[in-house]
């Protein structure tokens, strides 16, 4: 699975929501499922997904998935290593 | 006999600082002079031939602040919903109760409702009112439910919601300096006491719909100062999470906690961190029937009284009772009745209701089992009803779900012969071994215990699990 797929599984996971490609569009606000308990649940899918720990500022700034998707590059999980 | 205060609560005017609300979304301070100005435009525009039944949908935002204000000051009921309610339940409240008036409806009937003025607030007036006779005391009416939408409402007099707001501003002492920040929506009996008991004191309240997991909502506190927080269970997990420390919000010295159990580690951990700062942490415990507030633990009886919710506010009694006769040793646990003048006038379920008086006479079987200790400190096990009868043992659901949180999020409800759990977790293999195990500990057959997977728990606007709706999926 690529790190992007990673990513969307995720946050399919943790929003409640099947995986598709849409939700690499996906922002806080715009998703209605997204409220402030899928959010915590986002948080612990995307710990252990991707085996890190975020910080109190990553897990307040995780508003869409291009912000997460930044946030877990700086953990070291780069979306440019798709094919690992 | 002293006299009560008897300036109404909500007389803004007679408020000593200067600011009332902070508008987060239209970063706004509103002082209260202001506040009484444009309440007092707002219920010009409500003036009706009778008491009126109004409908306030509310948002996190100073209008429906102003909007329940101008309601009580115009002298009619209010009952105050959530703005996510589905279409098709609004219409339904509609026709069953029959307001004369809709604040703010995101729908609306354009045969029965005209749009009377826009004056930060949407009025819609009935365009055919029904022939209302409503009792003179009514004045806000609350879901028994929350967001769930129950078509049953708690009837609130005025007294009703002076006396808890003076009785919650005493016990927690809110001083006119304060500035607390709330999600909480008005339309939940906590999120409308903090409103209440800030405006008794002559305080402020910053309004946010951003929930606390959002960076602006910590902003907000950050550049407003804010000085106490007001929070459910899930808020202090998701604060336990974030860790208050690392949040830079200093200011805040006061955090209360009501709207359901917040586990005894938490509780401590709380109590620390609030300690360190020299603030408080305050644990609550209250009913919408009660208006909200039945008792405070004050900070400084933790951590010796860890796992209570405290003793009653100023002016209200909590007895235990059994079978209907009082309980006077301490530790002895039976229902817990609340004696005060926070007790609801009664239900109502249909409009022929709410032309009733005061059907409770102060009193309030909670429905909540517990004990009284030796200092009159309240210890809740559970909800009477929340208890379920298996092969003629009496299971207390709460306890059992206690039990199972430790492994992940948890609802149980009552079955014919068994008990229904709900797990945001596991698979069948650890379900077995669950099952043994309750099974061992409870002495009943492992087949008592009915595991289920669900991927989300439905959950009500007080972040509790809403055991209907599981109960409604059997």
């Amino acid at each position: 699975m690529t790190t992007q797929e990673k990513l969307i599984s995720a946050f399919a996971a943790g929003l409640g929501v099947p995986a598709s490609s849409e939700i690499t569009k996906f922002e806080y606000r715009r998703i209605p499922q997204w409220d402030s308990m899928a959010h915590m649940q986002l948080v612990l899918e995307i710990e252990t997904a991707f085996d890190i720990m975020l910080e109190t500022d990553e897990v307040l700034d995780l508003s869409s998935f291009s912000k997460a998707a930044e946030i877990i590059s700086r953990h070291g999980c780069c979306m440019a290593d798709a094919a690992a | 006999m002293p006299q009560p205060d008897m300036r109404p609560f909500f007389d803004t005017a007679a408020c000593g600082g200067d600011r009332a609300y902070f508008d987060a979304r239209a970063e706004k301070w509103y002082a209260h002079s202001e506040v009484t100005e444009l309440t007092h435009s707002l219920a010009s525009h409500l003036v009706f031939p009778r008491k009126a039944l109004i409908f306030c949908f509310c948002r996190n935002g100073v209008e429906s602040v102003l909007a329940y204000l101008a309601c009580l000051e115009a002298g009619h009921a209010v009952l105050l919903l959530d703005p996510n309610l589905e279409e098709q339940f609004v219409a339904s409240l509609v026709a069953l109760y029959s307001p004369d008036f809709l604040l703010d409806p995101v729908h609306c009937d354009p045969d029965a409702f005209g749009i009377v003025e826009k004056c930060g607030v949407k009025i819609r007036r009935a365009l055919h009112p029904h022939d209302h006779n409503l009792h003179p005391d009514l004045a806000v009416l609350l879901s028994t439910s929350g967001s769930t939408g129950s078509p049953k409402l708690v009837r609130l007099s005025a007294e009703n919601i002076a006396a808890n707001a003076k009785s919650i501003a005493e016990a927690i002492h809110i001083l006119p300096d304060e500035l607390a920040i709330s999600s909480l929506p008005l339309h939940y009996s906590y999120g409308l006491s903090v409103i209440n008991s800030h405006l008794h004191a002559g305080a402020a309240v910053v309004l946010t719909g951003e929930a606390v997991t959002s960076s602006e909502f910590w902003k907000t506190a950050r550049t407003n100062q804010c000085t106490s927080f007001a929070g459910v269970p899930y808020m202090y997990q998701v604060l336990t999470r974030l860790k208050l420390d690392s949040l830079n919000v200093p200011s805040i010295k006061t955090m209360t906690q009501a709207g359901g159990k917040l586990g005894n580690d938490a509780v401590s951990t709380f109590h620390r961190i609030m300690s360190a700062r020299n603030g408080r942490f305050i644990v609550m415990y209250g009913q919408t029937e009660a208006t909200a507030r039945i008792c405070v633990l004050p900070h400084e009886s933790l951590p010796e009284k860890l796992g209570s919710c405290g003793t009653p506010i100023p002016g209200g009694n909590l007895a235990v009772e059994i079978d209907g006769e009082f309980v006077t040793e301490p530790r002895i646990t039976g229902e817990l009745v609340y004696r005060g003048p926070n007790v609801m006038m009664g239900y109502a379920t249909t409009s022929a209701d709410l032309s009733l008086g005061d059907t409770q006479g102060g009193r309030l079987k909670t429905g909540d089992i517990g004990y009284l200790d030796e200092d009159g400190f309240a210890f809740i096990s559970g909800r009477a009803k929340r208890f379920s009868k298996l092969f003629g043992h009496r299971i207390n659901l709460d306890e059992v779900e206690m039990l199972l949180r430790s492994y992940g999020p948890t609802a149980i409800v009552g079955g014919e012969d068994r008990l229904l759990i709900f797990c945001e977790y596991g698979d069948a293999a650890e379900f077995q071994v669950y099952q043994r195990d309750l099974a061992a500990r409870l002495n009943l057959h492992p087949r008592a215990f009915d595991f289920r997977r669900i991927e989300k728990l439905p959950l009500t606007a007080s972040g509790k699990p809403d055991y209907p709706t599981l109960a409604v999926a059997v």
